[in-house]
């Protein structure tokens, strides 16, 4: 009991010595919220003032912090083991730490009754410097708005993906996991250029996924190695900034399928047997021609033919026990290159046989 | 790094010894009087991907009213004819398996005359198929000129020289009821100066997936080993990493074992992911059985492992960034599915029960919970569409399947969409609370969410989109002490796109607001506005983009504007012999208290011309000049400035080769 009153009479002091404005070290933020069941990372700005050595003039010189505590008013939750050299010129200086909350250290002040506890930490100086922080636990949801985990990934569920030279519509996606509500503000870079921004209002501590814009498209038009990140500006203090890989071969993306106009016949029309010409147009980058005919476009052709040319005459032969007068047939035709890569196709057409 | 090259050498190896031409000794037949099939004969077995057909002519020439088709297709266009006959390559590989190639003339009576042969292939002796395609780029960049200094990252140019090697490599065997297949990327990389995580120096195999199935009617096996991805459900197990899997599929039995990474890494590191990594490792299985024709499908998921994806001492982090600490966790599912009606009304059902230890190094152990689902959706009429749901996640529900899964969560929510003509009408309504053990310590959030979003196709090209968006939070039941919850946010959007044939033309804006209405007033409101105009030809892609934002922190009043121009191109010239490429951005970002002041330029412009000609047309050599450019301006930090421009000459090749 007498040990409590001690440690509450302490912290009273210190917020007292505060308000006079003679407190020499400062910490921002002074609290925080961490959320109940996982550790918490938050970066902390300290600022020194009117440190003073010994004879009482400004001190210059490195103090140091050779540890931090977590502790409630009656007991002590744990350590952080790393020590915290500040350099102090003329009485001040500033330094930042990247603090942890491991989640035993949460679990032990809720175990014991409360939800507040402080982090501690306490400089050799003349006039010892102590730097508080409060923290209160809450749910995700009530928690300061923070960003916990990032996960980024491609098309592939993977962070790394090998495409082509100008692949088109590249993607990738970035599931971030959330604190409380705030806007989440970032941006994508590739290569270290900002290829769009991100302005998103989050609300109640949840996980989003956010893609890559449609436009602009990842760059591809460089082969070798890229990097791609999604960079947050206002959240995630303490957290690495994830990175993918996305390597872009010489290899060209295969071209995209260009439309071959059909000219001849005119959709829907009725032909003769002796003058089943089909004729389409076409572009440099399609040498060979499949035409497939069907009765029903679902399902597999009844018929289809290869071709060099720009046409093809239905032969006799085909009217005696795969095309019936009177009935409606369907076709279209695919355009090849050398490589035998599809590079074409036309719309589906309809015609009837007289 | 070695047992991965040597399987892919080995693999490499056997397929080059079991792929050779030959035929094998056929059966003769008799021929008819008016054709002989010189090859293939028939009932014979062929040799090849591509075997050559030869047909001559023994009766009167019937090159004018021939007609040849080649599995249901017309070759005759394709023939090389002559007075004596034809000989005809398959234009395209063929699958192995049986073949029919059927020959149709009138004879001089007008009477129609056939001969049919069928053959099987098979691509060589030992197998009836085998295929390797593999492509080696070959890239190497020299600084002409080299800038001050630049962003990180592989991609950055403050390098003399680099270069960089990748082999694609897709291979598949078959024989009988047995498939092998192995794919994957070995990468190289190296330049003058050190290269920042997580990109290394030196060769790797960046991704690889090699995988072995046996399939006969019902039976299906198949194993899996690289980089696997294990699907299960959003609670239990959804990753793709390293590691194995097993799958047994036979008639309404599915069995599936899996061990893998809970880490994402890059190449090889770490080995195959399966084995002795006690600290990184998920270890699972599943089991499901199909009842009632299908409709019903009841599967059962375990997994358990240890692992810590927080990267937290990394630079830059490959993948994933997390909250620090070693993890352990152990999941069982049980989900039931069903479809009695036609997609109409599909429905989910699903039980998880976790052990999860948020860090093995504190004295806390596991900590018990659970998480349910129901659920009901379907289509009806084609064009009415709805999604109901019940969720329930413990305070203490976690899995190292998906970390990114939510916990102490109850809420339903129920979204309808309605697609009458040329009106599309997307209405989604939701309800949650957290605290779902009502722990006296904390607080009860509720939250409320509706969203209303409209799509109207009634304009040929000119498709016209709005949405609006309501959420509300409060909190109830606050313990003493606890400030209060209790916020509003509503967001507007609005598209338009219009597209006329090699144009299309975006234009969105949104307005949001989060009103908080305790004392604290934290006002917040964003607003942002992208016009994207697009241009795609062939030979000329033009993809300017400008987008804006502004940010507004009530309690702070202070307002951030942000502006970012985009300008991609891709220009075609000269038979594609030459190339221009361009990626730039120009930003702006600035508040109005002047806290932020920052103008930064950014762009790579690439002219490329292809050396592919007669002499070097199986490499492909592309000469490039790649100018890059950034220039950054920061009026509250002018340490920051920099000005940076560099030239590159880059050299790339590629080397397709097929066996």
């Amino acid at each position: 009991m007498r040990k409590k009153a001690t440690i509450t009479l302490l912290f009273c002091l210190i917020i007292f010595s505060y308000s006079l404005g003679l407190a020499a070290v400062n910490v921002t933020p002074s609290s925080i919220s961490v959320a109940q069941g996982q550790a918490g990372t938050i970066t902390l700005q300290y600022q020194f003032t009117n440190v003073l050595d010994l004879v009482g003039s400004p001190f210059t010189g490195v103090i140091t912090s050779t540890n931090g505590t977590f502790l409630t008013t009656d007991a002590v939750l744990g350590t952080n083991p790393v020590p915290m050299p500040v350099n102090i010129t003329g009485g001040r200086g500033m330094a930042s730490e990247v603090l942890v909350v491991p989640v035993g250290v949460i679990e032990r002040a809720l175990r014991s009754g409360t939800k507040n506890f402080w982090y501690r930490r306490i400089f050799a100086s003349a006039a010892g410097e102590t730097a508080i922080v409060q923290m209160n636990i809450t749910s995700e949801s009530a928690a300061s708005f923070n960003i916990k985990r990032i996960e980024l990934y491609f098309d592939n569920r993977r962070a790394e993906v090998t495409v082509p030279k100008y692949f088109p519509k590249l993607k990738a996606y970035a599931d971030i996991r959330y604190t409380g509500s705030g806007l989440l503000e970032g941006y994508w870079e590739v290569d270290g250029r900002i290829i769009s921004r991100v302005h998103q209002m989050l609300t109640f501590g949840a996980m989003i996924t956010l893609p890559t814009p449609d436009v602009p498209d990842l760059p591809t038009f460089a082969p070798g190695t890229h990097i791609l990140r999604f960079v947050t500006t206002n959240q995630a203090a303490g957290l690495p900034t994830p990175a993918l890989i996305y390597f872009v071969t010489t290899e060209e993306y295969m071209a995209k399928k260009m439309e071959l106009v059909v000219k001849a016949p005119q959709d829907g029309s009725a032909i003769e047997r002796s003058a089943a010409l089909f004729q389409w147009g076409s572009f440099k980058g399609a040498s060979l021609f499949l035409i497939q005919y069907y009765e029903d476009v679902e399902s597999k052709p009844v018929f289809s033919a290869y071709t060099k040319k720009t046409s093809y005459v239905l032969p006799k032969q085909v009217f005696t026990n795969i095309f019936s007068s009177g009935k409606k047939y369907y076709w279209k035709v695919t355009g090849y290159n050398e490589k035998d890569n599809i590079t074409g196709e036309s719309a589906v057409k309809s015609f009837m046989i007289k | 790094m070695r047992n991965v090259c040597l399987i892919i050498a080995a693999f490499v190896f056997f397929y080059g010894t079991a792929f050779s031409q030959e035929q094998l000794p056929v059966q003769s037949i008799p021929t008819p009087e008016w054709v002989r099939v010189i090859t293939p004969l028939d009932n014979s077995e062929v040799i090849g991907k591509k075997p050559e057909i030869k047909v001559e002519f023994t009766g009167q020439s019937v090159r004018n009213n021939l007609m040849v088709t080649f599995d249901g297709t017309d070759i005759t266009p394709l023939l090389v004819l002559s007075d004596n006959g034809f000989q005809y390559t398959p234009v395209m590989s063929l699958p192995p398996g049986f073949h029919t190639l059927v020959l149709t003339a009138f004879d001089a009576n007008g009477t129609q005359i056939q001969k049919t042969v069928t053959f099987r292939s098979r691509h060589s002796a030992m197998l009836e198929e085998a295929s390797s395609n593999n492509v080696a780029s070959v890239i190497y960049s020299q600084a002409i000129v080299t800038p001050d200094s630049s962003s990180s990252g592989a991609g950055a140019s403050d390098f003399d020289s680099r270069i960089e090697g990748n082999l694609k490599s897709d291979n598949k065997i078959k024989q009988g009821n047995w498939e092998v297949t192995l794919s994957g990327n070995v990468r190289y990389f190296d330049q003058n100066v050190p290269v920042q995580s997580p990109v290394e120096k030196g060769m790797d195999v960046a991704n690889w997936l090699m995988t072995g199935t046996y399939a006969k009617d019902s039976l299906r096996m198949q194993a899996s080993i690289g980089d696997v991805q294990v699907t299960e459900t959003s609670n239990t197990i959804n990753l793709n990493r390293k590691g194995g899997m097993l799958q047994f599929d036979y008639n309404i039995l599915q069995l599936k074992a899996f061990s893998i990474r809970s880490q994402q890494t890059f190449g090889i590191e770490g080995g195959l992911g399966i084995g002795d990594l006690s600290d990184d490792n998920i270890v699972g299985a599943s089991a499901g059985i199909k009842l009632f024709e299908n409709k019903v499908e009841f599967r059962t998921i375990y997994l358990a492992g240890e692992g810590n994806d927080s990267n937290i001492n990394v630079v830059d982090a490959f993948g994933t960034s997390n909250q620090p600490g070693d993890k352990k966790s152990e999941v069982v599912g049980f989900l039931l599915t069903s479809d009695f009606f036609q997609n109409k009304m599909k429905t989910e059902f699903e039980a998880d029960f976790s052990k999860f230890d948020a860090d093995v190094s504190d004295e806390f152990g596991y900590e018990h919970d659970s998480a349910y689902l129901a659920r009901a959706y379907g289509v009806l009429g084609g064009s009415y569409n709805y999604d109901a749901k019940y969720e329930y996640y413990g305070r203490d529900y976690n899995t190292l399947g998906n970390p990114g899964a939510l916990k102490n969560k109850e809420g339903i929510s129920l979204s309808q969409g309605l697609n009458v003509s040329n009106h599309n009408v997307f209405l989604a309504l939701s309800s949650s609370n957290d605290n779902v053990d009502s722990d006296p310590l904390f607080a009860k959030i509720h939250q409320y969410a509706g969203s209303l979003n409209y799509t109207f196709n009634g304009i040929p090209n000119l498709p016209l989109g709005l949405g609006y968006q309501k959420t509300l939070q409060e909190s109830r039941n606050e313990p003493a002490g606890t400030q209060d919850l209790n916020t509003m946010t509503d967001t507007v959007s609005a598209n338009l796109n219009y597209s006329n044939g090699k144009i299309l033309l975006g234009l969105s804006g949104l307005y949001s607001v989060l009103n908080d209405r305790t004392l604290n007033d934290a006002d917040t409101t964003t607003a942002t506005v992208t016009f994207s105009p697009t241009y795609n030809h062939p030979n000329l892609a033009l993809t300017p983009m400008f987008s804006w934002n502004s940010s507004k922190n009530e309690s702070t009043d202070v307002r951030t504007d942000s502006y970012t121009s985009g300008l991609n191109i891709l220009a075609r010239l000269f038979g594609e012999r030459l190339t221009f490429a361009l990626g730039g951005t120009y930003t702006v970002v600035k508040a109005d208290n002047d806290s932020v002041d920052t103008r930064q330029i950014n762009g790579t412009a690439d002219i490329s011309y292809s050396l592919k000609g007669d002499y070097v047309k199986y490499v492909n050599p592309v000469i490039t000049l790649r100018n890059t450019y950034v220039k950054t301006t920061d009026d509250v930090n002018p340490s920051s400035d920099s000005d940076n421009y560099g030239l590159l000459l880059v050299l790339t090749g590629t080397v397709p080769f097929s066996f």
